[in-house]
């Protein structure tokens, strides 16, 4: 089973469909 | 007491370890990490910080650690990009 590391939730990115 | 939910109905792919939420009605695509993606499932419904903090603490382990902080950011930001709303009380 995959192991689970915490990092701090994050939005890596965000941008307009074009 | 704050809560936050979801704005809308959103396409949502997962790939590798990142979740791309896809918003038709603005056009926009949103990247998370995977404990964003976490979050994310989390606001189907109203949770507040608390809420949020407790699950992430059990679901990854780490109960002893500190992450207000972290969570309020990335919930900020939720709120900026406009996929999530907040409702007081």
């Amino acid at each position: 089973m995959k192991k689970l590391t915490y990092k701090a939730p994050e939005v890596l990115n965000h941008k307009p469909i074009t | 007491m704050t809560n936050y939910i979801r704005k809308g109905e959103y396409e949502v792919f997962e790939l590798d370890d990142e979740w791309m939420i896809l918003n038709s009605a603005d056009f926009t695509v949103t990247v998370l990490n995977e404990v964003g993606g976490f979050c994310w499932s989390l606001l189907d419904s109203k949770c507040s910080v608390q809420e949020m903090i407790h699950a992430i603490q059990n679901q990854y382990d780490i109960k002893e650690m500190p992450i207000e902080e972290d969570v309020i950011s990335f919930l900020s930001c939720l709120l900026q990009c406009g996929l999530v709303e907040k409702h007081a009380g």
